[in-house]
């Protein structure tokens, strides 16, 4: 369990006089070594300095550099952090062998490195040193157990004081006094350590104390409430686990409350500020404040002055929805407009609230090494690793899940069943009767003159009726003008749609890793998908075969969707096969077995209408099956989905969705599409020649993302090209206002920020229309970017319909 | 089944069983070459463990020397050599991959995490800051994948095929591996083993150094890595309560039934693998894997050893490598 708390420290310096200051150097940032998480930091330094930048000095102290160009009279250092401190953390020293007795022994190498730690100072006064340590009751070799003895040996030897004049005694002085400051005390463990032959150094930092928190306190009796301050304390280097910190004025090892500023072989040198000043009286005062963190309030400021992040891998900088750029338009599916958490993540909001980022760090990892081992990968097409392997990709995995309450799905699904089952009648009807074109609906050229239209499926008809088993219907959501989010069809993909794998094993990991989280909500469940596609693909066997075998027909291991069409193959437990284990004698598909040719049924197919027969379509593809279409036309096999079904999810083609669903079914269109202008009507022409710079203009039949004007993103010069193409065959195109895709909270390099997503369910068609609640989320993870594909840096969310 | 499922599966445990094959052969080895011998004996044990993986030329299109370092680099992390551990490991996790839909999702999961924990460990020094460690490894993520799929896969052609990899490439390596230990030895080469072989063979109890005229101690270290690095020294004491002798050793791990990596205990697994499959080709193959087998389960060490070792062994590898032909004629490319 881990406790957010927020640290506000104040140095003043005040001078009597103006004074010219050297350039200072403030070692008052955690350091990257520190194994408590920052969350936040901020440095702001008054008056204004001319510069400021981040080094590091010798030891590798994370260092401001401040500097003057003008006589000041005060010096205000401002330190503003937030830190996730661990309550209870797991101390596991993992000795090396030879660090376990002493004496211990380094590795030879480190010899050199460690020598400024080991030597001893020239402050000490060894034989009094010595002497101290052989006069300690502590017997036996063990490290361990010598360290801690030590350390609280000195507890008890040396009177804790308050000391606030400037400078460390000697060790000599403190072992003579008895007493000491922090810093006195550690000085002077430093030294007997070295007496000892270890490699040790002084530390400076702050000292946070929980009020629950036994382990941090700097006694055995826990503070009553929460309080910080600067503290000193000592780290001996040990092989293995490294430096360890020893807290010479708590007689215990240090904890995740204990925030190291600076690190050195001499105290000196690990001074929280540094520099020189012209002669003056200086007054010096000290102000250090601690608060958990307000749940309610914002996490933290967006800071202002950063260290570098480069060294400090666990910095993260949380920060509201960013109201101004484009993403203050978008639908925000957390967020009302007035930022107050929407009901249907109100339990997940409170919920993130008590995590750590630490912890969801660790979670994103987690995440990532059990996609890698169960190989949910994607190959990239022509990338080769340096030892000439294709490479294979992970799709990145939001750990933040999309949410929608069951009411907002039940709409969409009984659209989405309006338009898919429409979608089916009308790929029926353009290969039958042509009704809509006769009743002047759809245009004859747009069916007829589509690349997408195979006149080898006219007049054949296929089991149900049904072309589009399978459909990937891509909504995305757009903000209205009084703030409601409207869900607007994109795309309707009822070729080869892919993604559902990611549906399914994003939710797998979302209950591997946050078990909790499923115990709060509600969880409509999908892992049914794989049955509920097999029962689908089973109830189009031609004749309705009682048994029929089932295949899923991949173009091989080297595609991009490979490792889907292998799940499915084996969720569902049918052959996954390449074109190479069919053939087909006698008008009838087989595969090749172990045990001789056996008859395939049906075949969900992975690859393109134009690659499935080379006799009947590219000549040159060797991922499908020679007579394979005879055999289909004939009605001794079963494609899923069907050839020809690409006339329907043109761009062209899909203007006309809602006329087709008012035609074919008589009802309004319960879901929206994106207003659609064709460029073939002039009236639409002359008003998107128009409006050009708003609206985002795409080519027909176009396979997305290429020959596309974004009106907002193009210059001038490119309006004017395309509008020139756009009147040469205004045909050839379709427009649309663009839309501001609303956005979800995802977590990202910085933090947890908004990013835009989409949803694309999956529809399937068999004697019914089924599927399940929600679908696969998909997330543009460049900050304003709204290209969600894979191929493009997009990632996947796990996607939530939520009972109420 | 499909033949192509079945094809990748018999190369998925093939490709695995080498890699563990590989460096058990690799381990022996490098244990044997820690022990104070001439140096260019080194240098020939070695050039003999190139010499049953046929990969002298390839070796030396690559080093100018044969040395442990280069042999070692060669047989582990080298993926232009299609035997090395790493070429065996990635293979394998291919051959996986193209059927995980058949394979138990601990089987997929296991095949890949070896292959990434693999390359993983190539990027470091594990190699060569502790070699044993990492044949100790493959070793155990060999055991590791056979265990998960005996231990999880439906007891169906797919299992077969896998088993009858493993089986087939172990027998292989099995044979090879006493080819090279025998051939390799120090102060014997094939044909005086052959010779001494059958004379001790005919006076029983007599000490091995009369056979094998190097320092008794040497012996013991030679026989004992062999043994060691087929697990079988302790099984060795166990079988046979004696000083460890060559001929003992080459009868454990040629005709033992009970000994896991013998010819006969491979021999006689592939009958019983292949029988399950078995369709209306595959009869001859049967035929032969079983006649095979008689002759291990009737042959007897100092037959073997009066015809010579390396041509007995040389035998058996052709008659394996010959079931294996068929099997991939019978079943893996059916038409």
């Amino acid at each position: 369990m881990s406790i957010c708390v927020r640290l506000e420290h104040l140095t003043h310096y005040r001078y009597d006089r103006p004074v010219r200051l050297s350039p200072q150097l403030v070692r008052l940032c955690p350091s990257s070594r520190c194994a408590t998480p920052l969350l936040h930091y901020d440095l702001q330094v008054e008056p204004e300095p001319a510069r400021l930048t981040w080094e590091q000095d010798t030891w590798g102290n994370r260092c401001a550099r401040v500097e003057f160009t003008h006589p000041v009279t005060e010096l205000r250092l401002r330190v503003d952090l937030t830190a996730d401190i661990e309550l209870h953390p797991a101390r596991d020293a993992n000795l090396e062998d030879a660090a376990v007795r002493f004496p211990v022994r380094d590795a030879p190498m480190l010899e050199a490195e460690l020598a400024p730690y080991r030597t001893p100072s020239l402050q000490a006064s060894r034989p009094e040193l010595l002497a101290y340590l052989e006069g300690l009751p502590l017997h036996g070799a063990d490290t361990i157990t010598r360290l801690e003895g030590l350390n609280s040996q000195l507890q008890r030897d040396i009177a804790y004081t308050v000391r606030p004049e400037p400078g460390v005694q000697t060790p000599q002085d403190t072992l003579q006094r008895r007493s000491g400051s922090c810093r006195d005390s550690a000085w002077l463990m430093v030294n007997l350590l070295r007496e000892w032959g270890l490699a040790a150094r002084f530390v400076s930092g702050y000292l946070i104390q929980l009020r629950e928190d036994r382990h941090a306190a700097s006694s055995a009796a826990a503070p009553r409430q929460d309080c910080t301050e600067l503290h000193a304390w000592c780290e001996v280097y040990l092989p293995g686990p490294g430096w360890l910190g020893l807290d010479t004025t708590s007689g215990m090892w240090t904890g995740s409350g204990h925030l190291a500023l600076a690190c050195a072989p001499e105290p000196p040198q690990a001074a929280p500020v540094t520099g020189s000043v012209d002669p003056c009286e200086v007054q010096l005062s000290h102000e250090v404040r601690i608060r958990r963190r307000d749940p309610a309030g914002p996490l933290a400021r967006p800071a202002s002055v950063v260290p570098p992040a480069a060294p400090l891998a666990q910095d993260l900088h949380l920060s509201r929805p960013a109201q101004e750029s484009t993403m203050g338009l978008a639908f925000d599916e957390m967020r009302n407009g007035t930022n107050a958490v929407r009901a249907h993540y109100q339990t997940y909001a409170d919920w993130l609230d008590r995590q750590s980022m630490a912890s969801m760090s660790v979670r994103r990892e987690e995440a990532e090494v059990i996609f890698r081992r169960v190989g949910i990968t994607f190959a990239v097409y022509g990338e080769k690793d340096e030892e000439g392997a294709g490479t294979e990709r992970l799709i990145p995995f939001d750990l933040l899940p999309r949410i929608i309450p069951a009411a907002e799905w039940q709409q969409m699904q009984r659209g989405l069943e309006q338009r898919v089952t429409a979608l089916n009648r009308f790929i029926h009807d353009v290969y039958h009767g042509q009704d809509i074109i006769k009743a002047g609906i759809v245009p004859a050229d747009e069916v007829l003159r589509n690349p997408q239209f195979r006149p080898e499926m006219v007049g054949l008809d296929v089991p149900g009726g049904i072309y589009a088993h399978i459909a990937g219907i891509d909504i995305v959501r757009a903000a209205q003008a009084d703030g409601r989010g409207t869900y607007y069809v994109l795309e309707d993909n009822l070729r080869v749609p892919s993604g559902v794998s990611y549906m399914l094993e994003n939710r797998k990991m979302m209950m591997r890793l946050f078990p909790d989280l499923f115990s709060l909500h509600r969880v409509a469940p999908v892992a049914h998908y794989p049955d509920m596609l097999l029962a689908t693909l089973r109830s189009m066997a031609p004749g309705g075969g009682n048994d029929p075998t089932i295949v899923v027909l991949t173009p091989g291991m080297h595609n991009s969707a490979y490792f889907e069409h292998a799940f499915l193959a084996q969720q569902m437990g049918v052959e996954l096969v390449e074109g190479q284990d069919l053939f087909v004698r006698d008008d009838m598909v087989y595969m090749r077995t172990t045990q001789g040719p056996k008859r395939v049924d049906v075949i969900y197919r992975r690859i393109d209408d134009d690659f499935l027969d080379p006799q009947a379509f590219r000549p040159d593809s060797s991922l499908g099956c020679a007579g394979l279409l005879r055999a289909y036309r004939m009605g001794h096999v079963t494609l899923c989905n069907a050839i020809g079904t690409g006339v329907a999810d043109d761009k062209s083609i899909y203007a006309y969705v809602p006329q087709m669903i008012e035609f074919y079914l008589g009802e309004k269109p319960l879901l929206e599409n994106v207003p659609t202008w064709r460029c073939r009507e002039p009236e639409s022409l002359a008003y998107v020649l128009a409006h050009l710079p708003e609206l985002v203009v795409k080519e027909v039949h176009g396979a997305g993302g290429y020959g596309m004007l974004v009106g907002p993103a193009a210059t001038q010069a490119e309006i004017d090209a395309f509008a020139q193409r756009i009147k040469a065959h205004p045909a050839n195109y379709i427009a649309q206002p663009t839309l501001s895709l609303s956005t979800c909270p995802t977590f990202v390099e910085q933090g947890i920020a908004p990013r835009h997503i989409d949803l694309r369910p999956f529809v399937l068609s068999g004697k019914t229309v089924q599927m399940v609640p929600g679908g696969l989320t998909r997330v543009a993870l460049k900050e304003g970017s709204l290209v969600v594909n894979s191929s493009q840096g997009g990632g996947t969310k796990d996607t939530w319909v939520l009972d109420a | 089944m499909l033949s192509r499922t079945a094809d990748h599966l018999f190369w998925m445990a093939r490709y695995m069983e080498r890699a563990e094959n590989t460096a058990r052969m690799l381990d022996v080895n490098y244990q044997t070459s820690l022990l104070p011998e001439r140096a260019g004996s080194v240098e020939a044990a070695w050039s003999a463990v190139l010499g049953i993986s046929e990969l002298h030329g390839a070796y030396l299109s690559r080093h100018r020397h044969i040395s442990s370092e280069g042999v070692m680099q060669f047989m582990v992390r080298d993926t232009g050599n299609a035997s090395s551990i790493a070429s065996c490991l990635s293979a394998a996790r291919e051959n996986a991959r193209a059927v995980r839909s058949v394979l138990t999702t601990e089987l997929w999961e296991t095949t890949n995490q070896t292959w990434l924990e693999f390359s993983r460990m190539m990027a470091t020094d594990a190699m060569e800051r502790e070699p044993s460690a990492l044949f100790e490894w493959v070793k155990f993520r060999s055991h590791l994948s056979r265990g998960v799929a005996v231990g999880t896969m439906l007891q169906d052609e797919a299992l077969h095929f896998i088993r009858l990899g493993t089986f087939l490439e172990r027998g292989d390596n099995t044979a090879r591996l006493l080819d090279v230990k025998f051939h390799g030895h120090p102060n014997v080469d094939g044909s005086s083993l052959a010779v001494e072989g059958s004379r001790l063979a005919r006076r029983p109890g007599q000490p091995a150094k009369t056979a094998f005229p190097t320092a008794p101690e040497t012996d013991f270290y030679h026989w004992s890595a062999l043994l060691r690095s087929v697990s079988a020294f302790e099984i060795y004491r166990r079988v046979y309560s004696s000083v460890i002798l060559p001929e003992k050793v080459a009868e454990l791990l040629i005709l033992r039934p009970d000994m896991p990596r013998s010819l006969a205990a491979c021999t006689s697994e592939l009958v019983n693998n292949l029988s399950q499959v078995a369709n209306q080709h595959s009869g001859d193959t049967l035929r032969r894997a079983g006649r095979l087998r008689s002759d291990l389960q009737y042959g007897r060490i100092d037959e073997i050893l009066d015809d010579g070792l390396h041509a007995y062994l040389t035998r058996f590898l052709n008659r394996i490598n010959d079931i294996g032909d068929r099997i991939a004629r019978d079943f893996l490319a059916a038409a």
